[in-house]
């Protein structure tokens, strides 16, 4: 699968639809394709802002919805600043989708733990909105969430209509006590704790900050999941996006290729992985 | 086998410089080959210099993968980018370069995705390689499985004996340019195909013999064992990250991707880049994976060594020791690699 560009490197031009503004560092953006791009929950794609250069973003819509691909975004650096400043009707590049995405078959007939963190809930959003649309095939999911404050927590608008299913439960915390809150306080392993959970039949799912990865994963480890049961979307800086420009390697892993999200298992032993 | 008179290669060059463009190797001092184009030589020189070892630059990873070029354009009217018509053929590249190209083919051809430059590139390139009849103190390309004279990622290669050289085809390509220059070549005699035997089997017990003290086996093993280890901080002590090594690699293919403008439009450019830059791996937000000096050492060798192998069967070191003759720092791969050989011995 070559994607949707003719030339490897060629990004393809498509306008924004809309832009979504999530919290005060955070939006997200619309982009209706002319041909729907066909992605797996957690493949990511390359977004160009023009003239400024591309970074990698895993889309935070269903895959079932192909025709329109959201992506949520973290205003943290260049390209990310200048995205920013983009409007509906300013275009933007794609590349991709590239990357494995989530083994989702896997996850059937499982009960599945997604554990996310700021931003870290975009990538997920687009795995959790596959497991609503076949959650007849899943036993459950549970969704822990923290951001740092009220204002940084992603989607607020959706957290309702996803515990409206049955299966699903979700809990939300805030790192520091905050006016107005009356919530969840403390860190997202603070949620990890006495987890009410079939250790045997499930897998747990982890997207944030490589800090937080790094503890959640002591968390679940603790609470007596198996390396193999838990899967980490990694982040690295990538360029190629392709798995031949070198530089997000972890040990023979390419993050672009072989991930973003990475079974622990693999990754355990390597010298640098979550610091 | 052909044979070709050495006052006949001037006129072979010259025929073969018409329909594309001819490079050959120089040298100043007997000591550092170049190669420059044909055309260019041919005003100070008519005669044609075989370098009896590498070049000091690796020529050819230039030649298929640019150390920088233009991947792609977006906004823009009219193309800048190269077409890629006339071939090029490089003479002078020895079996290291020859790893090199195989190295890049695997990662640019070989794969899910296929770099159409790279490609364009790779399909213009016509290869005359040669045997080594002199090796460097840095040579070690048999410790690393190659023999000095190259056994195969080549159109034609050279071997020099008695009052001219001989030819051997490696490619249809290479077989077509003897065919339409058969009028310059003979037939090889037994005599020369001896000679070059002979002189093939003296190379290889020199560079064999010169790397008998830093040999180390099961390369891909020792370092795994030892990915912890101090050795990494004791090893990397004198390195200055200046990434010599890295540039002058025939096998490092690592490159970044950026954008600029151009006119209206855009341009993305793809640069060579190298892993012991401290910014290679960062992130937006200014975290990086390989924080310190010594990961990024380790990366170096681990990748070399070890996660090559296990991606591509295959190591990505080809003992051309340019990485060696770079080093300011004077740190020796054959010494790093026989020091972790040790070290897991002493466990």
């Amino acid at each position: 699968m070559a994607g949707i560009m003719e030339n490897i490197y060629t990004p393809v031009l498509l306008p924004l639809e809309n832009v979504i503004t999530e919290t005060p560092t955070i939006k997200t953006f619309v982009i209706r394709p002319e041909s729907p791009i066909r992605f797996r929950a957690g493949q990511f794609m390359q977004l160009t802002a023009p003239g400024v250069g591309e970074a990698p973003f895993t889309p935070s819509s269903s895959p079932y919805e192909p025709e329109k691909i959201e992506i949520t975004v973290l205003r943290t650096g260049m390209v990310t600043d200048d995205l920013h400043g983009l409007k509906p009707g300013d275009m933007v590049g794609v590349r991709g989708p590239f990357g494995k995405g989530y083994p989702i078959e896997k996850f059937y007939n499982k009960e599945i733990l997604v554990v996310g963190g700021g931003v870290g809930l975009a990538p997920l959003r687009s795995l959790l909105l596959a497991l609503f649309h076949d959650i007849d095939k899943v036993k459950r999911v549970s969704i822990k969430y923290g951001a740092r404050n009220p204002e940084e927590l992603v989607y607020r608008g959706f957290y309702e209509e996803w515990s409206k299913y049955e299966k699903v439960d979700l809990t939300v915390t805030i790192d520091n006590p905050s006016p107005g809150w009356s919530g969840n306080v403390g860190l997202v392993t603070e949620l990890l704790k006495d987890l009410d959970i079939d250790l045997e039949n499930s897998y747990a799912i982890s997207c944030g900050p490589e800090v937080m990865l790094k503890f959640v994963t002591r968390s679940l480890l603790n609470a007596g999941f198996a390396p193999q049961q838990i899967y980490l979307s990694m982040n690295r800086n990538m360029s190629c996006g392709m798995g031949i420009c070198g530089r997000c390697n972890i040990g023979p892993y390419y993050i672009c290729k072989d991930g973003p999200d990475m079974n622990y298992d693999l990754i355990k032993d390597i010298p640098g992985v979550l610091g | 086998m052909h044979f070709i008179k050495s006052s006949n290669m001037p006129r072979f060059i010259a025929r073969l410089s018409s329909i594309s463009t001819v490079y050959v190797p120089y040298t100043l001092d007997d000591k550092q080959y170049f190669i420059n184009s044909w055309v260019e030589m041919r005003a100070k020189d008519e005669s044609f210099s075989f370098n009896p070892f590498r070049t000091a630059l690796p020529f050819l990873k230039a030649f298929l993968s640019q150390p920088k070029c233009i991947v792609a354009e977006y906004l823009l009217e009219s193309s800048t980018m190269e077409t890629f018509e006339k071939p090029q053929i490089i003479f002078g590249m020895k079996a290291c370069d020859l790893l090199g190209r195989k190295v890049l083919d695997t990662v640019f051809l070989k794969g899910e995705y296929i770099d159409p430059l790279y490609k364009r590139r790779s399909e213009n390139t016509i290869i005359i390689s040669g045997d080594c009849t002199e090796a460097l103190q840095s040579c070690f390309c048999t410790m690393v499985g190659l023999q000095p004279y190259p056994e195969e990622q080549y159109d034609l290669n050279m071997s020099p004996v008695n009052g001219g050289y001989l030819f051997e085809i490696g490619s249809v390509m290479g077989e077509q340019i003897i065919r339409d220059h058969s009028d310059l070549f003979t037939e090889a005699t037994e005599k020369h195909i001896n000679e070059r035997n002979q002189q093939r089997s003296r190379l290889k017990e020199i560079v064999d013999r010169q790397n008998q003290h830093l040999t180390t086996e099961s390369r891909q093993r020792i370092i795994e064992k030892n990915l912890n280890a101090q050795i990494w901080n004791d090893a990397s002590q004198t390195c200055v990250e200046c990434n010599g090594c890295n540039h002058v690699c025939p096998t490092c293919y690592c490159f970044l991707l950026y954008d600029q403008k151009h006119n209206e439009g855009i341009e993305r450019v793809k640069v060579w880049d190298s892993c012991f830059y401290a910014g290679y791996a960062r992130m937006a937000g200014g975290i990086t994976p390989r924080l310190h000096l010594v990961d990024r050492f380790r990366n170096h060798y681990y990748h070399k060594f070890d996660t090559f192998v296990t991606n591509y069967g295959f190591e990505a070191c080809a003992g051309c020791g340019r990485c060696i003759e770079s080093c300011m720092g004077r740190i020796d791969k054959r010494d790093v690699l026989k020091r972790i050989e040790r070290y897991v011995e002493l466990k």
